[in-house]
């Protein structure tokens, strides 16, 4: 067996739609069960007394980059074949700042808005009532915005490719990285959260 | 007729024929939801008799009257020829399902009323002296015992009519099954419970509102299944039909939209709202009759999509 599955035709554009529904309720089950649904838990990773979000989020990116490189070194992944989002250096920063001021300001992002909401809670379907709002509103403004949407297209950019580095060694900085960051959000948490 | 749609000499049916859009989805969801109020007004006012406590037997009845006059609009927004309507109830044909429902609509709307009238709180009744008389002659429990026999009644020929009118219309084998009409009755039956346990303020009401919209829940999976197995073990023509939901294009719809959020996952988090894990969220509800519509949607569009080879 070779992935990824749809792209070796091992499923349609319809079992691939189930196959995300499935997942997507799952990641949405244990995003909730991981306090993720509740905005007072999210936005205490920007007062630093408690930092679950950056570690879940960072242990989750780590464990999917081995898990496609070990699949990839066994021959089981074609990672060539894997969808990168393209990159646009400005248009994105600027997304990921007004993403980040919402996540501040509300105490949800995207994902945990559904998550909150599918609780029952006013704040979360406000939010997601946000998200179909902006979404209308990005669509009927493309037009007038489209140049610099489009601006700075670096094509499907990896840290291997942008720093000229090998894979692997790319990973195990990345990996470096994650377990120092564990260790410091952890004295951070003990030292913010310890003076409360 | 069946002969001139099954041997292709109708131009206007082969390959396929989409006359009805989304007047018709809406029309029999809001059919549906109708019937299903009417049968838990029903129970609830045979179950509780003479009640003090907020009930929402009071509401529905009223809700009631302007989802099925929705609907009505809708129906009629529909029709090719509007001017005509009126013939529809010139006659009555015992065989047409069609005929059926515009005689048991117009049946609807005087029993829902007197259910109305009968749930209004006195100070509001007594406003108008022959409207208090009404409604406290309609609480006696003589007609009590009739005004409950006829919103079952005609609940449960809403929403089985709804199903059976698709089932009757030979040209679309993904409608040709006997299981629609129980199917679209039961889904009636869990939009209108799971509607009545969003509305409803009294904890004893709402927590049997509940347990039986999971009933309902679970008995509409399993008419689904029947429905499935009976398409896909059927002859050539049923079971391509039933592939449009088991592979084909309406197949992520169906099992995303329909199954998924509208019956697995309400059910899901209802059965803990039941034994009281979590506390009692729109979130449910609000995906069971969401999942309502969807079935509407799909079985409408599938079956249009159905043809015989």
């Amino acid at each position: 067996m070779n992935a990824p599955l749809y792209k070796y035709g091992m499923f349609g554009d319809e079992m691939s739609l189930l196959i995300a529904f499935v997942i997507g309720i799952g990641f949405g089950f244990f995003l909730e069960r991981a306090g993720f649904g509740s905005a007072r838990k999210l936005v205490s990773q920007f007062y630093l007394d408690d930092m679950a979000v950056f570690k879940v989020m960072f242990s989750a990116i780590v464990t999917a980059m081995l898990g496609v490189t070990y699949l990839g070194w066994m021959g089981v992944l074609d990672v060539d074949l894997v969808y990168l989002v393209p990159t646009y250096l400005g248009p994105q920063i600027l997304g990921g700042l007004l993403l980040g001021v919402g996540f501040v300001v509300g105490g949800y992002c995207p994902g945990t808005s559904v998550a909150a909401l599918s609780t029952g809670r006013v704040d979360g379907m406000a939010y997601a009532l946000g998200i179909f709002a902006g979404t209308i509103v990005y669509g009927e403004s493309y037009t007038a915005i489209k140049d610099f949407v489009n601006a700075g297209a670096r094509g499907a950019l990896t840290l291997p490719e942008a720093f000229n580095l090998p894979w692997g060694v790319v990973v195990f900085a990345v990996v470096l990285v994650a377990v120092g960051g564990f260790y410091g959000a952890t004295l951070i948490e003990r030292r913010v959260g310890g003076a409360k | 007729m069946l002969e001139l749609l099954t041997t292709r000499n109708n131009p206007m049916i082969d390959p396929s024929l989409h006359v009805w859009g989304w007047e018709i989805p809406v029309y029999l969801f809001l059919g549906g939801w109708v019937a299903g109020a009417m049968v838990l007004s029903g129970w609830l006012m045979h179950r509780d008799p003479g009640t003090e406590r907020p009930s929402v037997t009071r509401l529905l009845p009223w809700v009631g009257l302007v989802l099925i006059s929705l609907g009505m609009v809708a129906l009629f927004l529909d029709l090719e020829h509007k001017l005509y309507v009126w013939r529809m109830y010139a006659t009555f044909q015992p065989t047409s399902p069609m005929s059926w429902g515009g005689w048991i609509l117009i049946g609807v709307y005087p029993v829902l009323l007197l259910a109305g009238i009968a749930g209004l709180p006195p100070a509001l009744a007594d406003a108008w002296a022959p409207l208090g008389t009404l409604a406290r002659r309609l609480r006696q429990s003589d007609a009590r015992r009739a005004l409950v026999l006829a919103n079952i009644t005609f609940g449960v020929g809403l929403g089985i009519y709804t199903g059976i009118l698709l089932s009757s219309l030979g040209a679309r084998p993904l409608w040709a099954s006997g299981v629609l009409g129980p199917l679209f009755l039961v889904s009636g039956l869990s939009t209108g419970a799971a509607f009545a346990h969003m509305i409803a303020r009294d904890p004893d009401e709402q927590s049997a509102l509940l347990r039986s919209d999971n009933l309902f829940l679970l008995t509409e999976l399993a008419l689904i299944a029947l429905f499935l197995i009976g398409l896909a073990t059927s002859g050539v023509a049923q079971a391509q039909a039933a592939s449009l939901l088991l592979g084909g294009p309406y197949t992520a719809a169906f099992w995303v939209l329909v199954v998924g959020l509208g019956i697995v996952l309400p059910l899901a988090i209802q059965s803990l709202m039941a034994t009281r894990r979590i506390g009692h969220t729109l979130v449910a509800p609000m995906l069971v009759m969401g999942g309502g519509l969807a079935l509407r949607f799909v079985v409408v569009a599938a079956g249009q999509a159905s043809f015989w080879p």
